[in-house]
């Protein structure tokens, strides 16, 4: 049998493609709940794909060779192999819209407007299997694309415009700080796009795969432990930082918890001011805040306690509409455990629970 | 579209390579916040294998440049070869450290085994230097070039055998991860052997995508990232 250069390239493309996506299926448990909507449009756009990348593999496999039953399994592979990607668009735009809206009456509400597009694709690719008017396959089974399928094709990517625009709509609606989770799907399928176009390796498979990937990474991803408003992390940080302070060369030497009542912008500005940068500062509920220290010593940590306080004094003295009062409490650990038990409080505090033996 | 050889297709496969490698350097930050051993060795596996992946394309890129200097041919992509071999051994060596602490070894089990572990890695960088700066010139004539090239399969060894010890260990834990392994396994082994293109790597790259994977599994993850939203 023989196989191309770059048809065995593709090949190799797509068994990782394969590879990746039943990485996906077997290791991680993404999404939050069994049977959770978003959870089963993802598993949709991933079978979508592993579909696409098996038929477009065994497209790679027999081109070039001159197989007389060959030239009808390509026609075939291949149509399955582009309505799967057409699919694949279809739930990325259920994705989109589930992911902007959280509803599953809104999906369904749209449904039948988002399958519209792909009813037509589809139809025009099982029209070809009789028309060959997108494309036909040679003799010598290498499939030959007419220009009416590239301009189908160009069609297709106005498909990706809507959830462009949902990603784009939720982008606005938490702010930018999720700015990962659209672009993490798309720049990958856009550069396995232009890979396909200007070389003669197909990586569309691949580049949705690394996409697909890149979603599951979002969920993990520094920006999740960000509080949206003040920009520090959030109590979900705390809970990780919990989680990691049980090596003791990552232990955590001291900690101030800032309570407040007021101006909740201008006190998380005099933090940024006050502390130094790149500290860990957390957002927590109920007004309050708390830095967490590696290596301050003692007197640095009064020294910072009182600069806040300070600087908070100095804004109510310029009396302000909305005042902050201000109250700082700081405290020095001595061993890992009582590190632990510090955290645990303020976990404690933070999820609205009364703290014991303070 | 013109020739296609094989600097091309590697070309594809390490672009592939690095774009999987600095996406995971971006999802991966928080490791880096307060991150344990596992994932500091996590974090320097990412970055050896940018390395490697650089000096792959470098070594092509060296093809195209400066092809009228034989000197310098030699020096550059001896050189961009050389620091390939050394990565993949060290690669392999990190991922057999990451094997052990992500399965709940410390610190003294780690400094017991690291000698066992860096034999088989030295073996490839020795294959492997020759392999760089010799192989070009030996290659036609005699057994030292047979040799060198024989170190090209090599430098995959001690991956599948840490995979393949990796699973045994996994199999307690998950049986699904074998299926994985041995999927894994097959195209690695057989695209090694026989690929128009380096592929190493992507596999590599992939290898990263599973243990990521495999790390978010943990139900505090889970529950974390529920609260977090």
């Amino acid at each position: 049998m023989l196989i191309k250069d770059e048809y065995f390239v593709t090949m190799a493309l797509d068994i990782v493609t394969v590879q990746i996506l039943l990485g996906i299926s077997l290791i991680p448990k993404y999404g939050k709940k069994k049977g959770d909507t978003g959870q089963q449009i993802f598993a949709g756009m991933g079978i979508c794909i592993v579909t696409g990348a098996v038929f477009d593999l065994i497209c790679r496999i027999l081109a070039g060779n001159t197989y007389g039953w060959g030239r009808p399994v390509i026609f075939i592979s291949r149509t399955i192999a582009e309505i799967a990607i057409l699919v694949f668009l279809f739930f990325l735009l259920l994705y989109a819209d589930y992911s902007l809206f959280s509803s599953r009456y809104h999906l369904k509400r749209h449904f039948g407007p988002y399958l519209i597009p792909l009813g037509i694709f589809a139809l025009a690719y099982i029209i070809n299997l009789f028309t060959g008017i997108l494309f036909t396959v040679s003799g010598d089974l290498n499939v030959i694309q007419t220009k009416l399928y590239y301009m189908l094709n160009l069609i297709e990517y106005v498909y990706l415009i809507l959830p462009v625009i949902h990603f784009l709509l939720g982008l606005a609606k938490t702010n930018g700080s999720n700015f990962l989770h659209p672009f993490s799907i798309y720049v990958p399928m856009i550069i396995g796009e232009i890979v396909t176009i200007f070389t003669p390796v197909s990586a569309v498979y691949l580049g949705c795969s690394i996409g697909l990937t890149f979603l599951i990474f979002s969920g993990i991803d520094e920006g999740r432990f960000k509080d949206k408003k003040t920009s520090f992390y959030n109590s979900a940080y705390l809970k990780y930082v919990l989680n990691r302070v049980d090596e003791k060369s990552e232990s955590i030497s001291s900690m101030i918890l800032f309570e407040i009542k007021g101006n909740i912008n201008e006190f998380t500005q005099i933090l940024k001011e006050s502390l130094p940068a790149k500290s860990e500062i957390l957002s927590l509920p109920d007004r309050r805040f708390l830095f967490l220290s590696d290596n301050a010593s003692t007197r640095e940590i009064k020294v910072l306690t009182s600069l806040v306080l300070e600087n908070a004094s100095d804004y109510d003295a310029q009396a302000p509409e909305e005042p902050i009062e201000a109250k700082g409490t700081y405290r020095i650990f001595k061993n890992p455990e009582d590190v632990k038990n510090g955290l645990n409080e303020m976990i404690a505090l933070s999820s609205g629970k009364r703290i014991k033996n303070k | 579209m013109g020739h296609f050889f094989y600097g091309d297709a590697s070309l594809i496969t390490d672009g592939a390579a690095l774009f999987i490698l600095i996406g995971m350097i971006v999802y991966t930050s928080l490791y880096r916040k307060r991150g344990k051993l596992v994932d500091k060795v996590f974090f320097a596996l990412i970055i050896v294998s940018i390395i490697a992946t650089v000096s792959d394309i470098l070594f092509y890129v060296e093809l195209y440049l400066v092809e009228q200097n034989p000197i310098l041919d030699f020096l550059a992509s001896a050189g961009s070869s050389f620091i390939f071999y050394i990565c993949v051994s060290v690669f392999c060596v990190l991922l057999s450290i990451h094997l052990i602490l992500s399965n709940g070894g410390d610190v003294a089990k780690l400094k017991r085994y690291l000698p066992a572990m860096c034999i088989p890695a030295a073996i490839v960088m020795v294959f492997g230097s020759i392999n760089s700066f010799i192989y070009d010139d030996v290659s036609q004539h005699g057994w030292l070039g047979k040799v060198a090239f024989s170190a090209n399969a090599l430098v995959f060894m001690p991956m599948i055998i840490y995979g393949l010890i990796n699973v045994a260990v996994m199999f307690k834990k998950s049986r699904r991860i074998v299926i994985l392994f041995v999927v894994l396994a097959v195209p690695h082994i057989y695209l090694a052997v026989s690929s128009v293109a380096t592929i190493a790597p992507l596999i590599m790259a992939v290898y990263l995508i599973y243990i990521h994977l495999y790390t978010m599994r943990d139900d505090f993850y889970d529950e974390v990232t529920d609260y977090a939203d």
